[in-house]
């Protein structure tokens, strides 16, 4: 095998000193990254409202499924539209915040593409803001009456419903290994969970935008495992080759 | 399992230029070079329950940059919509200016010379050259058989010194 020259070894050599990182580069990325770790680690307070945090959940799917569709025009609260509460009152609900998520998304605002582990104020005041709204919401009777969904821990839902916020910000971003890092703490932090079917979803987006070539295994195992999916259209878009992974939001 | 601390501030220490100077040679430009590393180290610690010591450790952490840098590239084209290059912006500085012009003209010039190199050359290349991990660590760090690197590497090297033929340098 043809070797390199003395010269260009010590080439090679000068160069790698200049391609180090100094001392305060080490020192600034540490920092980050320390910051970083511990932001992970941090679990949001338990939370006392337990239906309202089954609500939040399905803010947390309704943003989700807005991620999953993209945004319509149409989505927007209406003049003259009522709260009553009826079964259309999530709905709307959830379309309001699907618009909200929408915003802090928007091409035009959102941070950088390699900017993951710096989260923004913004998706804890979105949390905040459901929470606020779930708890207003709490006396009317659709809110706990006839939901199908049994009790759960209200921290490990509010745990999984910021958790996977952040996916969808990651894949929005089009960090797909950045959202599979979190959707691995969110296995860990809320092992089961009621959002499986979107973990599952974001899952697949994520792998099959890190590797294409494994987008008929990922979609293959979406679909059997969630045949009526709301979000199947879209793992189906990003999976499938040529159709549409040029933008995964 | 909990991480130890103590034994990712290790790997952080150890490692980092390892990290850095590969995200470089990888196209990460030097504005996106503190978060992309960030994010690798992050992911580090996530994973860090699922290393082996059989692994080796900067094969391993090569997996996990491999694929930061790669997402960062591709992210990078759909927005900007144009061809990522190395980086080539100025470095940091070095403790002596003498050293430190030395070292940036160095860096450039390896820089430019890698740019040239087919991205699986490239690799080899870099990481047996500049980072000199043995042969068959960067098989396994790329996943490709030993008798494939000694192949990529051989022809990596003529690449390099006839894309520093190019530049003038020596």
């Amino acid at each position: 095998m043809s070797d390199l020259d003395p010269e260009l070894r010590e080439l090679l050599s000068v160069a790698r000193q200049g391609l180090s990182p100094s001392e305060e580069d080490t020192r600034r990325v540490k920092a980050h990254v320390t910051s970083e770790l511990s932001n992970l680690a941090r679990m949001p307070r338990p939370s006392p409202w337990q239906g309202p945090a089954l609500l939040a959940i399905g803010l947390a799917v309704g943003g989700f499924f807005g991620f999953t569709l993209g945004q319509r025009s149409e989505a927007l609260p209406r003049p003259g539209q009522t709260s009553l509460p009826s079964p259309r009152r999530i709905e709307d609900t959830l379309q309001e915040q699907r618009v909200r998520q929408l915003a802090f998304e928007a091409p035009a605002a959102a941070p950088k593409a390699t900017e993951p582990t710096r989260e923004p104020a913004a998706p804890r005041r979105a949390v905040a803001a459901a929470r606020s709204r779930a708890l207003s919401d709490a006396g009317r009777p659709h809110a706990s009456a006839s939901d199908p969904v049994p009790p759960a821990e209200p921290a490990l839902i509010a745990d999984e419903v910021e958790l996977m916020k952040r996916v969808q910000r990651a894949l929005g971003r089009d960090e797909p290994a950045w959202a599979l890092a979190l959707l691995q703490q969110l296995d860990e932090q809320v092992p089961g969970g009621r959002l499986l079917e979107e973990r599952a979803a974001g899952r697949a987006i994520a792998n099959c935008s890190i590797d294409p070539t494994s987008g008929q295994e990922e979609l293959r195992r979406f679909s059997s495992g969630y045949p009526r999916s709301v979000h199947l259209s879209r793992v189906t878009q990003v999976c499938t080759p040529g159709g549409g992974k040029s933008d995964p939001r | 399992m909990k991480v130890p601390e103590v034994q990712f501030d290790d790997i952080f220490r150890l490692h980092f230029p390892f990290v850095w100077r590969c995200l470089r040679a990888l196209g990460v430009g030097q504005a996106d070079l503190d978060d992309v590393s960030q994010e690798v180290f992050v992911i580090v610690h996530r994973r860090l329950p699922d290393w082996r010591p059989e692994l080796g450790m900067r094969p391993w952490l090569y997996g996990i940059l491999q694929l930061a840098a790669r997402n960062y590239q591709r992210s990078t084209r759909r927005r900007l919509g144009r061809h990522m290059s190395l980086s080539t912006e100025p470095l940091s500085p070095s403790p002596s200016p003498l050293e430190s012009l030395q070292a940036r003209e160095a860096a450039s010039v390896v820089s430019r010379a890698l740019e040239r190199l087919e991205v699986s050359r490239r690799e080899v290349f870099m990481l047996v050259e500049l980072e000199e991990l043995a042969v068959p660590e960067v098989a396994t760090a790329l996943g490709i058989p030993v008798n494939t690197a000694y192949s990529r590497l051989r022809l990596a090297r003529t690449d390099f010194k006839a894309a520093l033929r190019r530049q003038g340098a020596p």
